[in-house]
């Protein structure tokens, strides 16, 4: 399964890649790029940014049940963004009245590469697509008295826990950025989530899986809005006189 | 900011899962059939169904060819007396499983999944397993041959 995984990240890689390439400058740009690039530094970086994700924030504090924090980064190369993510996420979703005890935690990574379509924006806004590979892990505990069942309702009840659990995914990634004021930056990420794995349990599949969503379910959609903050490695050349900002 | 507060409370819905569960999971179901072959027909005085400190005793069965019984989802074992009429003594059962327990939402409830049936202990002429996963749509787990 992994070689399969490293298979697909590197023929997605190639496919932005070569889309990437294909939307680029005219010929005689491009020579003069790749004369400039042989004397220069083989990874032009632009900069970094660094934020976290106030969507999850925002569940956070409305949500008694849950706890999200995501913190999100990426390095500009031109017209790529290499993006990484890190995230914890905690749930309690339990009904007392049913018997129901139910926690779950865990963290999780995502690193990918987008392709920015927006790469001639003077304000370095971008509109992307990309495709990330997620890693994690879960722990969680279910408890359940079968007090309502027909049969089994005087037996002590379930306590099953999985201590720590790895999970991986895929994501395919859209979105926007856009600079809000100097170096202050909102963005919005759009993901959809699939091939999810989960590490076997033989006493309790997971309900939840932090970065994921919903265990059951093959293929979900995500949301993230992030406010990113912005170091930039190259300071930007002086605007022609006459240009006001 | 609406369309914040907006994603925010989709977001809720998106975590909703649909209440889909199977319902008969914990049923197994048993098939009686002669050992030279076809089906066969069995009274029962009682079925006893044991799992720890619990003891089910069924009404009298009548000319049955197919039982379906609960195992217990919160043990590995459970074991099955079956006393035929006109019979001195009874036939013992004793099954293995793995429940395996999934939490479909705090609303919906929680469903036992029951899987890899094995034998522990049994004095019939002949068993065999067919099915070791119980399942919702419920087929024939365990085979009889008396």
């Amino acid at each position: 399964m992994s070689k399969f995984l490293t298979k697909y990240i590197f023929i997605s890689f190639v496919f932005w890649a070569g889309f990437a390439s294909a939307q680029d400058e005219p010929v005689e740009t491009e020579t003069l790029e790749k004369k400039k690039e042989k004397s220069g530094p083989v990874i032009d970086i632009d900069g970094i940014r660094a934020g976290i994700d106030i969507f999850g924030l925002g569940q956070t504090f409305l949500s008694q049940e849950r706890d999200v924090l995501e913190f999100q980064g990426d390095v500009r190369l031109k017209s790529y963004f290499f993006a990484v993510s890190y995230g914890t996420a905690s749930l309690d979703d339990s009904n007392v009245e049913r018997g129901i005890l139910y926690e779950n935690s865990g963290s999780y990574f995502r690193a990918g590469i987008d392709y920015n379509f927006l790469n001639k924006d003077p304000d370095g806004s971008a509109f992307f697509f990309g495709i990330r590979y997620a890693r994690g892990s879960v722990e969680d505990r279910l408890r359940f008295d079968f007090s309502g069942d027909p049969n089994w309702a005087d037996t002590p009840g379930l306590d099953r826990q999985n201590d720590r659990l790895s999970t991986r995914w895929l994501e395919f990634t859209s979105g926007l950025k856009v600079k809000v004021y100097k170096l202050i930056w909102f963005g919005y990420n759009l993901r959809f989530n699939f091939a999810l794995n989960i590490e076997e349990s033989n006493t309790l599949l997971p309900f939840f899986v932090p970065g994921y969503g919903l265990a059951q379910e093959g293929s979900r959609w995500g949301f993230n809005y992030y406010v990113l903050f912005d170091i930039p490695f190259k300071k930007k050349a002086d605007k022609p006189a006459g240009l006001k900002n | 900011m609406a369309f914040f507060a907006i994603a925010l409370l989709a977001s809720a819905c998106l975590d909703e899962p649909d209440c889909v569960a199977s319902e008969n999971t914990t049923t197994i179901r048993f098939s009686f059939r002669k050992l030279t072959g076809g089906v066969d027909t069995i009274s029962f005085e009682f079925v006893n169904i044991i799992s720890g400190d619990q003891v089910f005793v069924t009404e009298p069965l009548e000319d049955i060819s197919t039982l379906d019984l609960t195992v217990n989802p919160t043990d590995t074992t459970t074991t099955f007396v079956f006393q035929q009429s006109g019979q001195v003594s009874a036939n013992t059962l004793v099954l293995r499983y793995d429940p395996v327990a999934r939490l479909i939402s705090p609303e919906c409830g929680v469903e036992t999944l029951v899987q890899n049936l094995g034998i522990i202990e049994q004095d019939f002429d002949s068993i065999s397993i067919l099915k070791p996963d119980l399942e919702e749509f419920i087929e024939t787990n365990v085979q009889i041959f008396n």
